[in-house]
Order: structure tokens, then C-alpha cells, then sequence
């Protein structure tokens, strides 16, 4: 690692006055202090967030739950506060034990995405300065089947997906110092075009209660440490055994996480018989344009999403009983 | 699998920002630390950009952890911080600036085994043992959030900790041993 | 000495598989051999390891923890490119960045780079940060050659290609119930890596009389001490090589390597202890790995179980240098060697990498000859109970029993669906190595007055018990109680011992710590009759104890407080090998599998290992030894390999999230069934045995992905990707 200043901030505005004066955010530094190793990333000065009371802890609030945004994985996998089943699912199934013990809510939702042509210092590409993209014509297996432009490295935060399928929102403030609340999936959005520019900086995500059944669902190919082929997260509501409303993102497969659209349509109304799921999985998948390697990811895809729909539904119909 | 900073940067709202921002700027240069370690508190120059476990090893030259990825994807270096399992590489010596660090070390001596050394011991449950302080603070890890954490529980509690001489059902049974309260 | 030379003849080889064996050229000095009749107190059971409790406690001090005062800290600068020239190479800017302390060179300016991660020269500084930031001033201009080749194993598919049409995924129906048949089929297998998780390196103190004090993370303390003294053009005895443990080397860390080199220049040129350890990245790009390979067999059989025809042709890959070169199961009658060929590429040169060859060749081989039984409608275990000797039938049935073959074996490959969706399966493989140990030994017995005995060889332990083994070897030697024992190794001080290597280590020494045990046993009992005026030849060692004329006996402790104030000392020899029971060891390895059809995931839920090592010094760590050979077997056969970008030449593969190392959830449950028995080859009849249980793993399991699936899988490792398409291809019908 480059030699760097580095600073404890106990509030956002102090954070954003040096954020201004060309610092980098640092939560639990994961993903950071990799960068910096591996020669990708040299900030000059970091600013330690640790200290920044109101994005820490969960609170149960009227409409579902306000999750700090310096909350950490295992406290999100472990919490006692009735979370959805699908968010404990995607922060347990992240990393290692080591990794959630540090690693923040907010951290995964802005963390890098995997590359690794992109995490070689020594490899030209476009994120990094360069021109054109290696992986495209190289070793794609791992790259975006979906809505991937000139760079298909792929989101891989387990987090997201779970959190855009239950619709939750974004409170952080801007570099002003202004507060805003925005939809996750908006800022999930922006983050696809500049990783390292994010539109706010992150203090509290919040969940509202609406879907009563969740999950997560991946494939990763080594159980112990690695990171998702493909996952997906669905939120569902019944109404007299049928389906009411579904949402299914899913992750690993895309710059960004993925809203698999059409799964919406295809369902509502209809009775959550095992069969259907597959159907409404597979034509998901249909606009999935896999380069040389990525059919196993598109073919993964499908098969979590198929079952992440199935568990989602079983919750569903246990809750509504 | 790994988690960024919080909003890495933030899109300028083209505006020079005029304010004085707070807080103390530490580095880049030495920054004196103090830090209590297997129950001694021990004070140390570090850098800004000095991983605990470069502060461990290099500097306060301790043995206990190793190092062997210096990623944080091997558990090699793995020390109890406040109580949690970490990777000490991925962890800068600032941010572990007033905390408690537990290692291999600090839970027993080769006179005075801790119950898990011991067990690891008897069974065999290290080969190289480069591993195997890692190990030994991630089963510690495990069994003080529940004494009695069965095999799913514990493999789960091992699953960031590589072992590449293969001795993994070996250190399972150990783990299991003491969690049955057996030897 | 009272022994002439002279034959002994010993019972050997193992219980109801026994003869009798004369050993015609014992040297007459050496210690009796033990035979199948020798009564054990110590030896064959399980005893924890002597440095257990420092491993445990993190007080064992690795070569990499060592840190003595005024270390300096160096990194290595590597080749960015895989092929080219050094144009040009500055250092000036680098070495006038204070707390930079030397400046070595690799690669100079003119000199060729043949694969990405050569080194072009190393920096040591004051600490590792400041070294780092040196070689960021380093200005390197390189002369890029496009005409590399990182994936040769493309030329070797097209070379032959063209010799035979081969037939596409086998349904588990095939031929069966013809008379005879004809089959051809390709294999390849991965470059695997060693990755120990203790990296390559040293640190090199500069001694006061010119030498040079180097604590190396070795596998040959004795090789290291060779060859960086020739490198630095220094005699053999001014290179103190310190390793007291280390942590792992799988066949990598035999000689100095380019690190150890460059770390010895700079600490001369520093005047100061310098630290050059590895990064992870690096250990991914130059410091070894098992070459892949490629198989092509034909074979003919017929329905008696014959295999009537075998001809096959192999390439191995080992990167700009080394061997690829791969070893089939000839002990099968009929199946002989491949016709090899290596063709080299720009990556990182191919090293000795536990059982160097096997694996590849078994996973071949033992492929081919499982897809022979299937197609002529035999058992799998029953068709290699034809081709084999009555040993290897002898262990294959011990293993099918505690496995339960019959029970677990699928009769409805691919259509057999468990109610939680998995295809079940079992397959096996058998293994074959040497290890038998060379005459590279000098073991040191001390037996104290206080009665403590010490051991002495600067050899080193790769992590197999090397301390625990001698001191067994010595307690069961003398009759003592292995407390009393101490074994101080990894010094090359001390006696000479072979590199860990070939697993020769144990092989090696335990005759030679026998021998010393021997020898220093006959003097106590010269000193105690001395003592007691009994003459020679009354007194006698007896289960700890020294008998005395009259049926009296002293204590050990009693005996050793008469041999006077100077320690009896005692230097072991090691002498050739005799002709033995056998000239290497056997075994058989099941793995029964879980395939999740819609993942194409393989999960190993059982494997049951059957060895033999001649005797058993200490079961625990011999048992460990053996389920760390099928770990690393189900790493090669499932999860790791390493990845190259064919266009830029380059690894992509150089960190543990991309190479993938089994880890704790990965594991199944794995039962070592170690056969002890008498090989009479020396006089402890010891046989290595780091090396065959990694042999056969990958083969097993694939074998048993056949048995679940019916689809026979021809490429390692056996990702969840690559059985996904294995199985569609089966099921559609379609490429």
C-alpha cells in the first residue's frame, strides 16, 4: 500500500468536509484495503466512519426496520430483531466468519465489483484508464450475462439484490451536507456507472415490512469462501393463496443488481405451484447475453432464481397461515 | 464477499467546500498507538497504512499469527478483536487503536494448554501448523458464542480458515471434542 | 563387535500375506532388522506429536517469524510481461529512497523473461512498506516478444486430434455384453499449485566470520545449505541453514530458490539480517506447480476381464522448464507407460509437487480402466481384482468391506435420483509409490546421566512428526518411555538428512535413529557392566530396563546414573537398502459423491483410504498424513486450478478467491485405514507415505461422478461448470 493520512470522523459532516478535500470513506475496509494492496486504488487521506453514531445498529420502526449503514454482516446474519429471512440469508452466506465480523451493510452495498482483469494492477482496461475490455475476448466465466455495457465485471454484494426486492430506500446525505432519501435501486443504479462516485454518502438503509416472504438463494462453486456463480433474492406477498405481489433481483450476474421484470408480470395472480416458477425463471433469463464462457452463470441464474421463487412462496404461505 | 468503504467518494456538487473540517490527521508518518495484547497493554509507533498484523508480527514481534495471504482469505493471521474474529491483515493497527487483541498465544502456553490446544493436541489436528493459531482462535471464536456448537456450527465457524496440509476432520474432531465436554 | 556379516532372515510383509525374507547384504555393524514378530511397546500406536504444544500455543518459531535485530525487510520486483528482453532496468531512484538499505539484481538488462513473475531484482529497506515504495521507483523499460505461448496445451489437442475419433459423453450402457472391445479416450488434468501456506523464503543473517546464518522455510535443509552456498560462492560449512519447523512445501521448497538467492546478496550487500518471504501472488506465479496433462489411451479387453491392448500417449506442460512428465498404475497387467512428451510455454516452471507425475497419470489410467469394466458390465472392483496381485485384491477387499461397495454401489447410474435430488455414486482407485528411503542419514543419540535421551538430525519436519518419529524410533530402540526422550531437528549443525522429498524422510531416518539408539544402548551396557564389574556380555536391555547377572535389574534412570559424568553419544549410520517384502507401498482409495444435477456441484460425502507403509511408526501422524493426501486429492480432483489469459499471456489466478483451496466446508468424512506390517528392506522396515494417498483421490472420485451420473469425466478438476455441461451434453444429446 501507497502511504496515506488517515482521520476519525464522529459525524457525516465532518466526514464529507474532508470527503471534499479528496478523502475516502472507510467503513469496515474491506474491500479498500484490498484495492490498495492489490495497486488498484491510492487514496491519499482515508476517513474512518467507526466513529459515526447514527449510521451504527438496527431499529424496529412502524414501517419495518432502519438498518445503520456501519452495521456488519454477522450482526445483520445474527440480529435478534425479526429480520426478513432473505436478508439474514444473503449477509450468512457472504465471505467468511472473519469477513462479516468487519465487513458493513453499506461497504457490500458499494463494494468493487469482481474483475479480474480489472483487480490486476499490471492489466490495462477502461475502469482503469486504459482502453477496451480483456475479459471479452479473454476468461469471462465469472463476467455479466446481463445488461452489462463496456465493462461486464459483476456486482457481487449479496446484499443488494435482497434489499432492491424489498423495496428499500437509501438515507445519506449528499456531498453538500444535504439530506436525501432515495429508492436503493436508484442508487444502486449510479453506482453501476462510477464505482468509486457514489450519490450519497450512505447512513441508513430502511426496510419497509410489506413482503412477508423472502429469500436468498446462491450457487457458489466451493461452499467455504467464495463468491456467488449467481444469486437471487425474492420478496413475495399472497392474497388468498395466490400470489399478490413478487419482486426477484437477482446478483453476481450484472454490473449492478439485476430486477428480473418480467418475473413480476408473470406471476401475479397465480396460484405459487412449483412448475410455474420454473417457467417465470426461464423466461427471465431470456434476454441474457452470455459472453464465450457465462452459459453456466445463465443457466445458474435461472435454477436460484426458480428455487429462491419456491422458498420466498413457502415463507409466504407460512406466514399467511 | 468483501465489503467497500461507505460511498467510496461522493459526486462533487461542484462547490469548493470552505469549511474547516474536524478531527486529528494522523500520518502519513508514525502514529503512536496503544494496544492490549494477550492481556498486556503494549504502546507502538505504527503507519497509517500498517496492518495489525504487520503491527503484531513486525513490530511487537509476535509469533502467534501468521501471515499467509495477506488478503484476508486464508485466516492465517486470524486474532480475537474486542472479542470478534478478524483477519489481522485486513484490519489497519489504527483502526485497532484501544482494543483487546486475543492470539493463540494469549489463550495458553505450551505448559498451560487452554482445553482446545490441548485437544488439538491429542488429536493431531495440525500438520505444518502453520495454520494452526488461526485455527485455534476461530474454534475459540466459536465455541465462546456457544460452548456446545455441533459439527454444522463448527465447520461453518472454520469455513475462512485454510489449512492446505489437510487436516481439517482431524481439527473438527477436536473442536468437537471439547464441545462435548469430552477429552 | 560380535556380528559378522551375515544373512538374517525375518519374517515380513504383513499378517496372513507374510514370507520369509533373507537380507544378504546387512552391513554387519548395523542394528538388527525388526520382523513381523517383534513385539512393539511403542511403535504402531498413536502418540501426539512432540511440538504439538508449541504449534498450538503459536510459540514454534517459523523461519518467517524469526526476526533478529536490525532485519531489514526486501520484496521482489517481477516481470510484468511473459516474454520478452530487459531493455532496460534503473534502480538509481529506488536505492536513494531513505531506509533503503540493497539493491539486487535478477534479471539484468539484456536478458531474456520467459514467463510473467521472473524476477527482475529485489529491494531491502528498513521495513516492508518503505521496500515497497522503493520498487515503485524502479524504472524498468521491457522489450515485449508477442510470439509467447501460455496454453500449449492447445497444439497438443490439434496433434491429437487427428489419431482417432473419440466418442462423445459414455452413457453408462455402452458395449456391454460384447466379447471384446476397442475404446479411446482423452484425459486432461489442471496445473495445480502448491501454495504452502507459509510462503517461499529466508532470512539471511550475515555471520561474523563471513558466513551467512539463514533461517529457510525448506524442505531440504541440506539442499538449501548446497546450493546457496554455491550461488554465493561461499564453502558449504560458512551456510548455517535454520529450520526448526516450517510450514509446507508439497515438493517446492527442495533447493534455494531465486528468493533465497537474491535474499543472501542483499543481506551481504546490507551488512544486515534481511527477510524475503513470498507474497501470495508471487508463490501463484514462480515458485512452482504441478504441470497439466494431457492423456490420449487406447486399450483393448474382452469379457473375461483381460485387458488384451493399451497404448498411450501423453504431453505435460510444465511451463519454461522442469518436468511434466506423468506415471500409470503398471502394476495393472496390461496397462503400460504412455509414450510422453513435454512441450514447454511461457508460465512458471513445473516442480516436484507431491507424487510428481502420479496424480495426472492415475486420474488417466484409472479413469480408463473403470470405463473398460463399465462397458463390458463388470464391477469396477471386480475387473481390477483381475488385473492386480493378491496384495492389492487383499486391500481392496478391507476397504470395500468398511466402505460397504456392495451396499453404496450404483446400479442405475444417471437415473437414480436420491429424494433430496442427488445423484449418488462410489468409485476407486488404487495408488503405488516407493519411498523405501535412501542412505542419506547420520542420526545423533545422546543418552544423558539424568537418564534423558536426545536425538539429533538437521534434517527438517515438512509437517509430518520428523521429531516425533525419531524419538519413537529411539524409545522403542532403547525400551524407554518416549518422555524421556527430546529431538532437536532442522539444523544443518547436526547430522546430514535427506530433503522431504519423494517421502524419504522418515524412510530415511528412523533406520539411522535406530541405528543410534543401537549403538548407544550397547555402550550403556558396557559402562553399567564396567561399573558393576560384571564383564561384558551379562548385562542386557530389557523393556526400559538392564538386567543384571542374578536376575537383578536396574531402573533405566538407575542404569544411566552409573555411566559417569560424560553422556554417552552415539552417531546412527544409514545403510543401503536391503532387498525388502516390497519395493514400495500399496493402497486403495474409495470416495463415494453427491451430484446435485442442477449445479452440476460434487460434493465428496465419504472416503475410505487404505495404506500400507511398511511399519507404522506413529499411527496418529501417519493417519494425518494420509487424510492430508486425500484433501489435496479432492483440491486437484474438484476445486483448484490455475488460470491463464491466453492473449496477454498472463495468470489470472494468483489469489485464494480465485484459486480455489478446499476448505472446512468442503470436507467429507475420511477413514484411514493404515495396514501395518514389516518390509524388512532396513532395520526398521519404515516406508514414506506423504506422497501415495494423494495419488489415487482424484481418480476415485471421478470414477465415483461416473457411478452417480453415468457420464465419465475427462477433464480435472471437476468444476460445477464442467459437470453442468457434462450432463446437459448427456441429456440433450447435443454439444
Amino acid at each position: 500500500m501507497k502511504r496515506f493520512a488517515y482521520v476519525r470522523v464522529e459525524d457525516a459532516g465532518t466526514a464529507l468536509s474532508w470527503a471534499a478535500k479528496g478523502g475516502r470513506f472507510k467503513a469496515g475496509g474491506l474491500d479498500l484495503l484490498d484495492r490498495m494492496k492489490r495497486g488498484t486504488l491510492a487514496p491519499e487521506l482515508l476517513i474512518d466512519l467507526a466513529g459515526w453514531k447514527e449510521a451504527r445498529g438496527i431499529r424496529t420502526t412502524e414501517e419495518g426496520w432502519s438498518l445503520g449503514s456501519l452495521t456488519t454482516l454477522a450482526d445483520l446474519a445474527e440480529s435478534g430483531h425479526g429480520l426478513p429471512a432473505g436478508i439474514r440469508e444473503a449477509a450468512e452466506n457472504t465471505a467468511t466468519p472473519q469477513v462479516r465480523n468487519r465487513a458493513t451493510l453499506g461497504g457490500n452495498l458499494c463494494q468493487t465489483p469482481r474483475c479480474w482483469y480489472f483487480h490486476d494492477a499490471e492489466i490495462s482496461c477502461a475502469k482503469k484508464g486504459g482502453a477496451g475490455c480483456p475479459a471479452r475476448e479473454g476468461r469471462n466465466e465469472g463476467h455479466a450475462v446481463l445488461s452489462y455495457g463496456e465493462c461486464p465485471a459483476v456486482q457481487g454484494g449479496n446484499l443488494a439484490p435482497i434489499l432492491c426486492a424489498l423495496g428499500a430506500w437509501a438515507l445519506g446525505r449528499e456531498a453538500d451536507g444535504a439530506s436525501r432519501r432515495m429508492p436503493l435501486a436508484d442508487f444502486c443504479k449510479a453506482l453501476e456507472t462510477d464505482w468509486d462516485r457514489a450519490p450519497l454518502l450512505l447512513e441508513r438503509i430502511e426496510v419497509p415490512k410489506t413482503f412477508p416472504g423472502t429469500s436468498h438463494v446462491e450457487v457458489r462453486h466451493r461452499d467455504s469462501f467464495d463468491w456467488a456463480v449467481a444469486s437471487a433474492a425474492v420478496a413475495m406477498r399472497l392474497e388468498g393463496g395466490r400470489i399478490a405481489e413478487v419482486r426477484a433481483w437477482l446478483g453476481g450476474v450484472a454490473p449492478g443488481p439485476w430486477r428480473a421484470a418480467s418475473v413480476e408480470k408473470d406471476l401475479a395472480g397465480l396460484d405459487p405451484k412449483p412448475g410455474t416458477f420454473r417457467k417465470a425463471a426461464e423466461a427471465a433469463l431470456r434476454e441474457a447475453r452470455p459472453l464465450s464462457e457465462g452459459a453456466y452463470k445463465v443457466a445458474m441464474a435461472r435454477h436460484v432464481l426458480e428455487k429462491a421463487l419456491e422458498r420466498a412462496a413457502a415463507r409466504a404461505a407460512e406466514e399467511g397461515r | 464477499m468483501s465489503a467497500a468503504a461507505i460511498g467510496p467518494s461522493l459526486v462533487s456538487n461542484g462547490k469548493e467546500d470552505g469549511r474547516e473540517a474536524g478531527g486529528e490527521v494522523l500520518g502519513p508518518g508514525p502514529v503512536k498507538i496503544r494496544l492490549e495484547v494477550d492481556g498486556r497493554v503494549r504502546e507502538v509507533e505504527v503507519e497509517p497504512r500498517t496492518t495489525l498484523s504487520e503491527c503484531l508480527r513486525d513490530l511487537l514481534g509476535l509469533t502467534a499469527p501468521k501471515e499467509a495471504c495477506g488478503l484476508g482469505a486464508c485466516g492465517s493471521c486470524s486474532v480475537l478483536l474486542d472479542g470478534k474474529l478478524v483477519s489481522s491483515c485486513s484490519v489497519l493497527a489504527l483502526d485497532a487503536e484501544g482494543g483487546k487483541i486475543l492470539t493463540a498465544a494469549g489463550l495458553g502456553t505450551p505448559d498451560r494448554m487452554h482445553p482446545l490446544q490441548r485437544s488439538f493436541v491429542e488429536n493431531d489436528a495440525l500438520q505444518c501448523g502453520f495454520c494452526t493459531p488461526g485455527m485455534i482462535v476461530a474454534a475459540q471464536a466459536c465455541l465462546s458464542r456457544n460452548p456446545k456448537a455441533g459439527p454444522e456450527e463448527i465447520r461453518a465457524a472454520l469455513s475462512g480458515n485454510l489449512c492446505r496440509c489437510g487436516t481439517y476432520t482431524r481439527i473438527f474432531e477436536a473442536v468437537e471434542r471439547v464441545a462435548r465436554g469430552g477429552r | 563387535m560380535e556380528e559378522r556379516r551375515q544373512d538374517v532372515e525375518i519374517r515380513a510383509g504383513f499378517e496372513g500375506h507374510d514370507r520369509r525374507i533373507r537380507s544378504r547384504r546387512r552391513n554387519p555393524n548395523d542394528a538388527p532388522p525388526w520382523s513381523l514378530d517383534t513385539k512393539f511397546r511403542v511403535l504402531g500406536r498413536k502418540h501426539p506429536r512432540l511440538d504439538g504444544p508449541e504449534k498450538v500455543t503459536g510459540t514454534a518459531l517459523y523461519p518467517s517469524d524469526w526476526r533478529p535485530e536490525g532485519l531489514c525487510h526486501a520484496v521482489i520486483l517481477r516481470s510484468p510481461i511473459p516474454r520478452g528482453t530487459v531493455a532496460a532496468l534503473d534502480t538509481a531512484k529506488a536505492e536513494a529512497l531513505s531506509g533503503v538499505k540493497a539493491v539486487a539484481i535478477a534479471t539484468r538488462p539484456g536478458r531474456k523473461i520467459r514467463y510473467q513473475g521472473q524476477e527482475i531484482c529485489a529491494i531491502a529497506a528498513v521495513d516492508r512498506g518503505t521496500a515497497e515504495d522503493a520498487l515503485a521507483l524502479v524504472e524498468v523499460r521491457y522489450e515485449k516478444d508477442p510470439d509467447f505461448t501460455v496454453l500449449p496445451e492447445e497444439d497438443a489437442r490439434k496433434e491429437i486430434s487427428g489419431i482417432d475419433p473419440e466418442p462423445r459423453d459414455l452413457a453408462e450402457t455402452g458395449d456391454q455384453g460384447k466379447e471384446e472391445i476397442e475404446l479411446t479416450l482423452s484425459f486432461e488434468t489442471q496445473v495445480q499449485m502448491h501454495h504452502p501456506l507459509e510462503a517461499h523464503g529466508v532470512t539471511v543473517r550475515p555471520t561474523g566470520d563471513g558466513g551467512l546464518e539463514v533461517w529457510a522455510s525448506t524442505q531440504g535443509t541440506f539442499m538449501m545449505q548446497r546450493s546457496l552456498a554455491q550461488a554465493m560462492r561461499l564453502p558449504p560449512n560458512k551456510v548455517r541453514v535454520r529450520t526448526p519447523h516450517m510450514g509446507g512445501g508439497f515438493g517446492s521448497k527442495l533447493t534455494a530458490g531465486v528468493e533465497a538467492r537474491l535474499c543472501a546478496e542483499l543481506a551481504m550487500k546490507a551488512r544486515a539480517p534481511v527477510r524475503l518471504f513470498v507474497d501470495r501472488r508471487g508463490e501463484a506465479l514462480a515458485v512452482g506447480n504441478r504441470p497439466s496433462s494431457l492423456h490420449r489411451i487406447r486399450a483393448r479387453a474382452d469379457r473375461k476381464g483381460e485387458i488384451l491392448d493399451w497404448e498411450a500417449r501423453s504431453f505435460g506442460f510444465p511451463g519454461f522448464a522442469g518436468s511434466g512428465r506423468v506415471a500409470y498404475p503398471t502394476f495393472y497387467r496390461g496397462v503400460r507407460p504412455p509414450r510422453h512428451r513435454d512441450i514447454l510455454g511461457n508460465t512458471g516452471a513445473g516442480r516436484a509437487f507431491r507424487a510428481p507425475g502420479h496424480p495426472q497419470g492415475f486420474f488417466a489410467a484409472e479413469s480408463m480402466i473403470d470405463e473398460l469394466a463399465y462397458r463390458l458390465g463388470f464391477d469396477p472392483l471386480d475387473f481390477r481384482k483381475r488385473n492386480v496381485d493378491e496384495i492389492y485384491a487383499w486391500q481392496i477387499e478391507i476397504g470395500a468391506k468398511n466402505f460397504d461397495w456392495k451396499g453404496r454401489f450404483n446400479r442405475a447410474p444417471g437415473r437414480r435420483v436420491d429424494p433430496d435430488g442427488r445423484l449418488r455414486g462410489v468409485g476407486l482407485a488404487l495408488t503405488r509409490w516407493g519411498g523405501l528411503g535412501s542412505s542419506r542419514g547420520r542420526v545423533l543419540c545422546r543418552i544423558h546421566p539424568d537418564g534423558r535421551v536426545e536425538v539429533r538430525n538437521g534434517a527438517q519436519d515438512i509437517g509430518t512428526g520428523t521429531r516425533t518419529v525419531l524419538a519413537l524410533v529411539v524409545a522403542e530402540t532403547l525400551g524407554i518411555d518416549p518422555s524421556l526422550v527430546r529431538c532437536e531437528i532442522g539444523d544443518t549443525r547436526d547430522g546430514i538428512g535427506p530433503g522431504s522429498g519423494g517421502s524419504q524422510t522418515a524412510a530415511t531416518l528412523a533406520p539411522a535413529a535406530r541405528h543410534a539408539a543401537w549403538l548407544a544402548g550397547r555402550e550403556l551396557l558396557d559402562r553399567v557392566a564396567e561399573e558393576m564389574g560384571t564383564g561384558p556380555g551379562k548385562v542386557a536391555l530389557d523393556a526400559g530396563k538392564v538386567t543384571l547377572p542374578g536376575g537383578t535389574a536396574l531402573s533405566w534412570k538407575a542404569a544411566c546414573a552409573k555411566i559417569g559424568a560424560e553422556p554417552i553419544e552415539a552417531m546412527g549410520q544409514r545403510y543401503r537398502n536391503w532387498r525388502g517384502y516390497s519395493r514400495g507401498v500399496r493402497g486403495v482409495q474409495f470416495a463415494a459423491v453427491a451430484v446435485e444435477p442442477g449445479t452440476g456441484k460434487v460434493k465428496v460425502e465419504r472416503v475410505v483410504a487404505v495404506q500400507d507403509c511398511g511399519k507404522v511408526v506413529d499411527r496418529l501422524t501417519a493417519e494425518s498424513q494420509v487424510i492430508g493426501g486425500v484433501i489435496q486429492g479432492i483440491g486437484f480432483g474438484l476445486y483448484e486450478e490455475r488460470v491463464v489469459d491466453p492473449k496477454l499471456g498472463r495468470v489470472l489466478t494468483t489469489d485464494f478467491e480465485t484459486y480455489r483451496i478446499p476448505g472446512a466446508l468442503e470436507m467429507p468424512e475420511i477413514t484411514p485405514i493404515l495396514l501395518d506390517g514389516c518390509n524388512g528392506h532396513s532395520n526398521t522396515g519404515v516406508a514414506g507415505i506423504g506422497e501415495p494417498p494423494t495419488i489415487p483421490t482424484s481418480a476415485a472420485i471421478a470414477n465415483a461422478v461416473r457411478n452417480a451420473t453415468g457420464v465419465r469425466m475427462r477433464a480435472l478438476p471437476m468444476t460445477p461448470r464442467r459437470v453442468f455441461e457434462a450432463l446437459s451434453r448427456m441429456r440433450g444429446g447435443v454439444q
